[in-house]
């Protein structure tokens, strides 16, 4: 019989179409992180890598982090403050890619003028991510814009410190470069939302934020739940953005495992990867748990 | 007082008006149709009903009270949608009682009074079903509901049975009347359906080209039509171009016979159960015949046979334009 597409596609049929992208997946994917997995276990000494199965890696990363008086390890204070900005990216980005979806789609009539605005909204990503973080300290440093412009106006006598290297610049620039992450699946999702149901809630009575709470919200939700992925998954490995704008003073478990790289600590750096990815896959189950989004597709 | 009364209505949208200087009104208790082809204006005039239009002129005032400027949730009328716009991700009793939700009634309450109207659409076993696993005629019980959840003084129905095959069409149009009259309230439903119109109206307002070119009971509209849009939308009728003016006759005061002069040929002979469907080829162009179809057998004609063709002119029916 000859091989039919489409209604009549068959169980070994669709598994065929389907072996080109599992291999690519298993080659770019699969294999390289079964590699940092096993190179977690090895031993290492300042110059040189030791294949073994030892849990020195893992116990290290863990040093005293169960010794309670002894305050805070360094490994959960890592992980508490990669995840603060991790919340406040994703609360921000959240907001605003929300907030710009809805205007998109239920303010702007015209599809011409949907296209034209969401046309602007990628113009940022015409350039590179590390000439967006950079082009923020002209503007937030010491002697940038925005304080010669708050001095010269008399609202400051004293240039203010925390614009940049701090948490606020790192936070800035996470929501600056991610946003549109946040933007396009849930503006995916709106599209999708039926005009009339917007005018039935109306004629039941609904207001603006009842329809938004109501109606909007929950049948955007698979777009939020991929947004939401993107961001997290982008902000919680991290170490650029943290060191441009943060002064290389701000600690993330990126920079931690990017460290430990350069001393050519791979096994060291292998056990924090797999630590922070089985995180980040727990994250995302339970994200997943919550909207089933491969049903809302 | 009348329950609906629109003035003067016009809706124009930037250099196209829709709708041109629409009036009428409706006693409480009455079934009105807006009846027309797509794009004569029908559906917006129902739009602008239920405050879901910019209004260009006129008012509408619903149980005596202009309600012009209010926004669809301040008017005392409910609307259903063509396509239902039920909430895809309410349980059925949810989507009933969105509307008291909103209203800031608890839980326990609006479930029940919710129950209250999916019983009298006799739908109140399918309560915690989700939309998408009922049948199209369940989902317009649902959407009847849930407009009539709110106790509307007016309820706007947007050709409600257009999305329902023809049986299940015939059953919930008589549904919806009966619906109209325990409920003593106006609708006013939106269709391109003549048939529909005539079954189901008090009122028939028949439209075209944004305005309205004749409004009265289906008996009116189909006895006296006044122009000849009206003549031909409604069906059966022949409109010719006699010493007279312009008429109408009835595809039923058409007679054909074999005997007398012979003006006109056979075109097409359709059996249509109670009766037959006899077209002509005449010097006023097609015209067409019900016949009894024992009577029209018996005289023993074909397609392509001459005959004779006549009408009593008592019959005419004159139009404007």
């Amino acid at each position: 019989m000859p091989p039919s597409f489409g209604k009549g596609m068959t169980r070994s049929t669709s598994s065929i179409l389907a072996v080109p992208f599992a291999l690519v997946l298993a080659v770019f994917f699969v294999l390289p992180l079964l590699l940092v997995v096993v190179v977690s276990f090895w031993d290492y000494t300042e110059y040189s890598l030791i294949p073994d199965l030892i849990l020195m890696n893992y116990a290290e990363l863990l040093h005293g982090c169960f010794d309670w008086d002894q305050g805070l390890c360094t490994t959960f204070a890592t992980y508490l403050s990669t995840f603060k900005y991790v919340f406040l990216t994703w609360c921000f980005t959240l907001v605003i890619g929300f907030g710009v979806a809805l205007y998109l789609v239920f303010c702007v009539r015209s599809l011409k003028m949907q296209i034209v605005l969401f046309l602007v909204c990628t113009i940022p990503f015409w350039t590179s991510n590390v000439i967006r973080m950079i082009s923020w300290i002209p503007l937030l440093g010491r002697n940038g814009i925005v304080n010669t412009a708050l001095m010269s106006m008399g609202v400051i006598d004293q240039p203010i410190e925390w614009l940049l290297y701090s948490g606020f610049s790192v936070t800035l620039g996470f929501v600056h470069l991610y946003t549109l992450f946040m933007v396009v699946p849930i503006f995916n999702s709106m599209a999708k939302i039926d005009k009339s149901l917007i005018e039935a809630a109306k004629d039941s009575g609904a207001s603006a934020w009842q329809i938004i709470t109501n109606i909007i919200i929950p049948l955007s939700r698979s777009g939020i739940m991929i947004g939401s992925i993107f961001v997290i998954t982008i902000v919680v490995g991290d170490f650029i953005t943290i060191g441009v704008l943060g002064g290389q003073q701000i600690a993330s478990v990126g920079k931690i495992i990017y460290v430990e790289m350069s001393y050519l600590q791979f096994p060291a750096a292998a056990a924090n990867a797999v630590v922070l990815v089985s995180i980040t896959l727990l994250m995302v189950a339970a994200m997943m748990r919550i909207v089933n989004v491969r049903k809302e597709l | 007082m009348n329950a609906l009364e629109v003035i003067g209505l016009s809706i124009k949208y930037d250099d196209v008006t829709a709708v041109s200087n629409v009036t009428f009104k409706l006693a409480p208790n009455q079934y009105c149709c807006l009846l027309g082809p797509s794009g004569c204006g029908k559906t917006s005039t129902l739009r602008a009903i239920a405050g879901h239009e910019n209004v260009s002129e006129g008012d509408v005032l619903v149980d005596g009270q202009n309600v012009t400027d209010f926004p669809p949730a301040r008017r005392p009328t409910s609307m259903m949608f063509q396509d239902y716009a039920l909430f895809p991700h309410l349980t059925v009793l949810d989507n009933v009682g969105f509307a008291l939700k909103i209203g800031g009634m608890s839980k326990t309450e609006r479930h029940a009074v919710a129950l209250d109207y999916l019983k009298k659409v006799q739908l109140d076993g399918f309560s915690n079903r989700l939309p998408a696993e009922l049948s199209g005629g369940q989902q317009q019980r649902v959407a009847l509901a849930r407009a009539l959840v709110t106790s509307p003084k007016l309820l706007l129905l947007d050709e409600p049975l257009s999305a329902l095959d023809p049986f299940l069409r015939i059953d919930m149009r008589a549904e919806l009347k009966a619906m109209q009259q325990s409920l003593g309230i106006p609708f006013v439903h939106v269709t391109h359906s003549q048939e529909e119109a005539m079954a189901l109206s008090d009122v028939v307002i028949v439209m075209d080209g944004g305005q309205i070119q004749q409004a009265g009971s289906p008996r009116e509209i189909y006895d006296t039509p006044a122009n000849r849009f009206v003549a031909e939308f409604i069906g059966g009728h022949n409109v010719i171009e006699s010493d007279r003016g312009l008429v109408s006759v009835k595809y039923s005061e058409l007679q054909i016979h074999a005997e007398g002069q012979t003006n006109s040929e056979i075109e097409r002979i359709e059996y249509l159960g109670q009766h037959l469907k006899v077209s002509v080829a005449t010097s006023y162009g097609t015209l067409h015949a019900f016949t009894d179809d024992k009577a029209f057998l018996s005289l023993g004609m074909t397609v392509g046979d001459k005959c004779n063709t006549r009408w009593d002119p008592e019959t005419e029916i004159l139009l404007k334009n």
